[in-house]
């Protein structure tokens, strides 16, 4: 739990001080890469991390002002509903964080070896 | 540890792939793939374009101003500028215009400039190379030149670009319009070529459209008899723009005897019948209005996208106060109306592109005129390329215009027009134009001989310039610069030492009328004299008499006329083609042969009440058997695998209803022999037939809104981003000239007085970002018909809009 409140918390800020969509995948590598313990694990922490940051942030825009925009763009992108869209945008967030955090994991384990009886 | 490098680099090369694709999109030949990451990411993605470019802060602050100003927004988000000055007023200007049309300006003046390729690839080069041999940028060049002569308009169009600036470098990418975010490309900087270029680029959509081709294939296959028949000089039935007895006093007609053209046919697409659009415009004196003051009314018609070709505005100085529309992308109000003054356009429809065939030597470096060599200009231009190698591309420019096509090259809809290989092309808009300074001189303009002096300016694409004064003057002028040439060049020529272009039609002898008898005036494409004129004007699609005889019929009889009376007329969808011909088609049908369907649909026709009503089904039935009529009647005169177009609508009129005994009824392609009681009755049953595989026997989806709904396409196509299915009254057929993706693109009325009180609307909506609650918001009250007050201010402390008052400090 508190590793995925560090890579949200992390990623969120990334996002909005420094505007880049590569954060998704960059921040979650960075931190696995300092701290993973598993890989599998590591993909989900980051995943779920990235669901709650891009889906949250959809989600809250969505929400209060993208009334317009989102219909819109659902079917610019063949996905006809908002809703759908918004659920896209959370998922290929969480994908691209979780594969971020698999990679950031496997290159940790390069370098330290995995504590794997620890818990 | 061999495994786990071999994870580790398979991860990061899965990664790196992905993070590359969704980077920077897929350009193939398909639809491209937007770079996904970078669109759908909730803080820098599509989700930023939303309804936030709607808030109007308190406060602006540009350190490019003299002086401080003040915006008042109305409720349809029209702002009302206040400045102190010019320079702040376009300043303002160009500022506001980019924040709501940034993209639709920047697309549109790379499409004219021929710099598509550089956003879509390889697909776009043989557009790219059409546009740049056409050579818009290049007129806008030689334009931007000769208005370093007015400091003033260097003055107003460096300001204009200094506005949009502002807004353009205060761009962060999360706020770039979301069609560059589609599109993977970034805004740039304004510049004064790019405000010429917009007037070129509508210069080629009003004047785009030359007969030369077809006319020459015309020529060259039917009798001279028959031609003149079927595509007659002057058409009959219209009702001049100037009218009859208005005496130009130059009784005399174009030389027209010895026409000169090419000897060969010009092979093209069929185009078949039909390639129109149009405009109204009419002003009324105060003799015929209820308040004693000119009212002026005008719809330009073209074609309807989204964002709008239009960007309401009203822009005031202590030495101006001006309401209207303006074109994205150049500064001044284009069509409106000022404290004292109203003025519209509609498009003439005359001929200003002649084509001329070249004798070149065989590595084009020199041609043969008459036998005497002349050296072609050689220039290269280069076409950048996404994701590809630039190409240079050669241009061949002679003293008869630019040569389009070097080779053949297939037609497609944006370069039919050109008749083939070594043809020059010129143009009244190649050469320097200087409409800006027409337009801002019409802002400011107090009274008739403001109006005729702004018109000396008015240089290309031709219009129809109506005008009314709170001091009881009307007036409209068929102004362009006009070559003087003989009637030859309404064919394609070859080029000889005499036919090239040399003088102009002086203003003063062009086709116009002040304060007519009549008490109106009023302009709907249709050529603007009839009977003998001294000078060739030539036509290339003037259209119809369908609207221009509805309006004067509509006019002549009105008395005490309001504005609402002439709204009504700008949404009056009554067919006077189908009044004076349907009777005599429905006569000619023989009733005993028909089978049901046609018999239910001949009932629909004989109830109908001549109106393109969306809810009607006769429109559809009439439409249907008009258009086979034609094809029935028409087809088989000229090689269909040429390039060439139907006689009009007019001629065939003439045809059925006065010359029942016409050779042209006869098709060639069969041994019998046809006449009009047989074409009438065979086209009847096509019509009716293709209806029903079509809808089934009649039922609801007969109805003309279902048959053509109208489209309101996004610019570059975007299907989320456009509005469809549309059912609004109307027809190109009626005053209220909606076709299926073109249409009045602003309604406008005006009656003059102490302070005027206008009408308005188009079919669009003030914002051009899709994610604003303003970016269609005025499509269905247009499809409804309806005008909006418009809100004329002489102060920004109105109460109507003391809520929405910004500040603009220097």
């Amino acid at each position: 739990m508190i590793r995925i409140g560090i890579i949200a918390v992390l990623l969120f800020l990334a996002h909005i001080f420094f505007p880049f969509w590569g954060w998704v995948m960059i921040v979650p590598t960075l931190i696995a890469s300092a701290m993973a313990k598993k890989i599998s694990s590591s993909f989900v922490q980051s995943f779920i991390a990235g669901l709650l940051v891009w889906g949250g942030s959809a989600l809250f825009l969505m929400l209060t002002k993208s009334r317009f925009i989102a219909p819109k763009m659902a079917e610019v992108l063949y996905v006809k509903s908002p809703w759908l869209l918004l659920f896209a945008t959370g998922l290929l967030g969480a994908l691209l964080a979780g594969l971020g955090g698999a990679l950031g994991a496997t290159f940790r384990f390069l370098l330290v070896k995995p504590r794997r009886y620890e818990e | 540890m061999f495994f786990k490098w071999f994870r580790f680099i398979v991860l990061l090369l899965v990664c790196s792939a992905l993070f590359y694709v969704l980077n920077t999109g897929i350009m193939g030949s398909g639809n491209p793939i937007p770079p996904m990451g970078k669109l759908v990411n909730p803080f820098t993605g599509f989700w930023q374009n939303n309804q936030k470019t709607d808030r109007i802060p308190e406060m602006l602050s540009f350190s490019g101003l003299t002086s401080s100003a003040e915006i008042a927004w109305d409720e349809r988000r029209v702002p009302h500028v206040f400045a102190e000055n010019d320079h702040d007023l376009y300043f303002l200007q160009g500022y506001l215009t980019a924040s709501n049309r940034l993209w639709q300006m920047d697309f549109l003046t790379r499409a004219s400039s021929g710099r598509v390729s550089e956003i879509l690839g390889t697909r776009a080069i043989e557009y790219d190379r059409f546009h740049k041999r056409i050579g818009l940028e290049r007129s806008a060049q030689a334009m931007l030149d000769t208005l370093k002569n007015y400091p003033d308009q260097i003055a107003m169009l460096s300001a204009y670009r200094d506005g949009v600036n502002a807004y353009v470098n205060a761009l962060r990418p999360k706020n770039y319009p979301v069609e560059f975010k589609l599109l993977n490309y970034k805004p740039e900087e304004w510049t004064m070529l790019k405000s010429c270029v917009m007037a070129k680029a509508m210069a080629w959509d009003l004047n785009g459209q030359p007969e030369d081709a077809q006319m020459t294939n015309a020529r060259k296959a039917l009798s001279d008899s028959l031609f003149n028949v079927l595509y007659p000089f002057q058409e009959p039935y219209y009702e001049p723009i100037i009218p009859e007895g208005d005496s130009l006093a130059l009784n005399q007609a174009p030389v027209e005897s010895a026409w000169k053209t090419i000897d060969h046919f010009v092979p093209a697409k069929d185009l078949g019948p039909n390639y129109t659009k149009g405009s109204n415009n009419w002003v009324v004196s105060g003799s015929k209005t209820k308040s004693g003051m000119p009212i002026l009314a005008n719809d330009p018609h073209l074609g309807l996208n989204l964002p709008s070709i239009w960007y309401e505005i009203q822009l005031s100085t202590p030495e101006q106060n001006v309401y209207g529309v303006s074109l994205p992308g150049v500064p001044t109000v284009v069509i409106g109306f000022n404290e004292n003054v109203a003025w519209g356009l509609t498009n003439c429809q005359s001929d200003f592109i002649d084509f001329y065939e070249i004798d070149f030597a065989d590595d084009r470096t020199t041609y043969t005129v008459e036998g005497k060599s002349f050296k072609t200009e050689i220039l290269l231009d280069t076409i950048k390329v996404k994701g590809g190698p630039s190409i240079v591309d050669t241009l061949y420019q002679t003293n008869y215009g630019p040569i389009i096509f070097t080779d053949s090259v297939a037609q497609n809809s944006f370069n039919w027009m050109i008749p083939g290989p070594n043809m020059a092309m010129k143009w009244t808009a190649h050469a320097p134009t200087t409409e800006f300074l027409t337009f801002r001189a019409l802002n400011r303009a107090a009274n008739l001989d403001d109006y005729k002096a702004a018109l000396e300016h008015f240089k290309a694409p031709c219009q129809n310039i109506v005008f009314g004064s709170n001091t009881n003057d009307i007036a409209i002028w068929h102004k362009a610069n006009f070559p003087i040439r003989d009637a030859s060049a309404r064919f394609v020529q070859p080029a000889t030492l005499s036919n090239n272009w040399k003088d102009v039609i002086p203003q003063e002898e062009l086709p116009h009328s002040i304060n007519p008898s009549q008490g109106f005036l009023q302009s709907a494409n249709q050529p603007p004299v009839k009977g003998d004129y001294a000078y060739y004007l030539g036509r290339d699609g003037y259209i119809s008499y369908q609207r221009s005889n509805r309006i004067h019929e509509e006019l002549f009889y009105m008395e005490d006329i309001t504005s609402q009376d002439l709204q009504l007329l700008q949404i009056d969808s009554y067919s006077v083609l189908a009044r004076d011909i349907l009777p005599t088609m429905i006569n000619l049908v023989d009733t005993v042969a028909l089978n049901q369907d046609e018999l239910d649909a001949l009932a629909e026709l004989e109830n109908w009440n001549y109106e393109f009503n969306a809810n009607s089904k006769a429109p559809g039935v009439f439409q249907a058997w008009f258009r086979q009529l034609s094809r029935d009647t028409f087809r088989d005169e000229v090689d269909t695998l040429l390039n060439w177009q139907y006689p009009s609508t007019e001629v065939l009129l003439d045809l059925i209803v006065s010359d029942s005994l016409s050779v042209a009824f006869d098709s060639k392609f069969t041994p019998a022999i046809e006449d009009r009681t047989s074409i009438v009755n065979a086209s009847y049953k096509t019509a009716v037939q293709i209806l029903v595989e079509r809808y089934g026997s009649l039922n609801e989806s007969w109805e003309y809104g279902n048959v053509k709904p109208l489209t309101i396409g996004h610019l570059a196509g975007i299907d989320g981003f456009g509005r469809f299915g549309l059912r609004p009254n109307g027809s190109k057929r009626a005053v209220n000239a909606i076709g299926s993706d073109h249409g009045p693109s602003w309604r406008m009325v005006v009656e003059l007085g102490e302070t005027p009180s206008g009408f308005g609307i188009y079919p669009g909506g003030q914002s051009g970002h899709p994610g604003s609650a303003y970016y269609d918001a005025f499509i269905d009250d247009w499809v409804l018909g309806k005008h909006y007050e418009l809100l004329f201010l002489s102060t920004p402390q109105d109460p109507a809009v003391f809520k929405n008052t910004q500040i603009v400090l220097k």
